[in-house]
């Protein structure tokens, strides 16, 4: 007695080709920006993937996502502004905890971060954040305002049910960018969502269109 | 050898006997679980929004599907109290005597809501309003909390195994 729905290529429906490069080139912009932070902080080279885009229904999220019971560390932002959405950044727990002693220039070994590794991560998310939305805003010529971040070590699935839930109370459809990133010479690698609801979708966009067509 | 069926998020499943029923990453989601302990017939639900409101379609996507049928019916925590009786008395069980125990709605980031407008909570109240109203009893409830869980239900005796992993 599944309740499951016939398999459908809607995907293509929601976006046209154009739009998702303009999206993905959008968020490129953004996540190069912070990935440029994040080697400046840690002093090494960071190498990042090209965005990958997800438009369907939320209850099609987690296994774009991943394994649902694995443990891993999150960082959450708030989008506020002209474009709300979140900033999620995501760490396999060994990548958390090596940022985290890279970060704060710590020798010792913990596989549960305490707060000063969480206080570090927070600021990383934030720096990241910071760095990518200052370009997104620029690039769109909008006012994008970034919150405090948050940071949750548990299962993937719970950690980001509350995060589709808060967009699944204004939309049926999440849109998420993916970009996947990596620390050379470290063993750090972490991905990057961009999570917007279909309103700011349209309203980037839109924005895009203006500044291309100029 | 009991079988093991996995539920995602937004689906709800009614089985009998000699089986589990299993769902991991239990977040702010609820997940309501119903059973007829005589005829062993039950269902379990993973839920990821209070209920279904007005308005809440896209602005953007147009598809007449969509706005026709806009999810499935366990989405939402109260739709899946009812499709989950209606399944089960499918099945042979009697609404008379089910027993509900509920399970979830975590609260895993603080800067999406605290307290009242946290939607774990939410959830959790949205389920229980509804099987309240149709005057089943809640045997049990693991719910609240920061932590994300896993939940399997034995069919075969009802009892309903809730894990962390941190």
């Amino acid at each position: 007695m599944v309740i499951k729905k016939k398999k459908n290529k809607k995907q293509e429906k929601y976006l046209t080709d154009f739009e998702k490069d303009q999206l993905i080139e959008v968020v490129n912009i953004g996540a190069g920006n912070a990935s440029t932070a994040l080697s400046q902080m840690v002093n090494k080279t960071v190498i990042i993937r090209v965005p990958e885009l997800f438009v369907d229904k939320i209850e099609k999220v987690p296994k774009f996502l991943g394994k649902q019971e694995e443990i891993m560390t999150g960082v959450l932002l708030k989008i506020l502004g002209d474009a709300p959405g979140m900033m999620f950044l995501m760490f396999p727990t060994d990548s958390a905890g090596q940022l985290a002693r890279l970060l704060t220039g710590r020798k010792k070994e913990t596989h549960i971060l305490d707060t000063l590794s969480r206080s570090a991560l927070q600021e990383a998310g934030n720096i990241l954040a910071g760095t990518s939305m200052n370009a997104l805003s620029r690039f769109l010529d909008m006012n994008i305002i970034q919150s405090v971040p948050e940071t949750a070590t548990d299962m993937l699935g719970s950690v980001i049910n509350s995060v589709l839930a808060e967009i699944g109370k204004s939309s049926d459809i999440v849109l998420i960018l993916k970009v996947d990133f990596r620390v050379e010479g470290e063993k750090i690698s972490g991905k990057l969502f961009f999570i917007f609801d279909p309103r700011s979708t349209s309203k980037i966009l839109e924005t895009a269109k203006k500044k291309i067509s100029k | 050898m009991s079988k093991i069926i996995n539920i995602n998020m937004g689906e709800a499943i009614v089985a009998h006997n000699d089986t589990k029923l299993r769902t991991g990453g239990v977040g702010s989601c609820v997940i309501v679980i119903l059973y007829d302990p005589e005829k062993k017939v039950g269902g379990m639900s993973h839920s990821v929004l209070p209920s279904r409101r007005e308005g809440n379609k896209s602005v953007f996507f147009h598809s007449a599907e969509e706005i026709r049928n806009p999810g499935g019916m366990a989405k939402y925590a109260d739709e899946s109290v009812d499709y989950l009786i209606k399944e089960i008395q499918r099945n042979g069980g009697r609404k008379e005597r089910l027993i509900a125990k509920l399970v979830g709605g975590a609260m895993t980031f603080k800067i999406l809501g605290d307290g009242k407008t946290n939607i774990g909570r939410q959830n959790v109240e949205s389920a229980k309003q509804r099987i309240i109203s149709l005057g089943i009893p809640i045997e049990g409830e693991d719910t609240g909390g920061t932590v994300g869980r896993i939940v399997e239900f034995n069919l075969e005796n009802g009892l309903v195994d809730v894990m962390t992993k941190i």
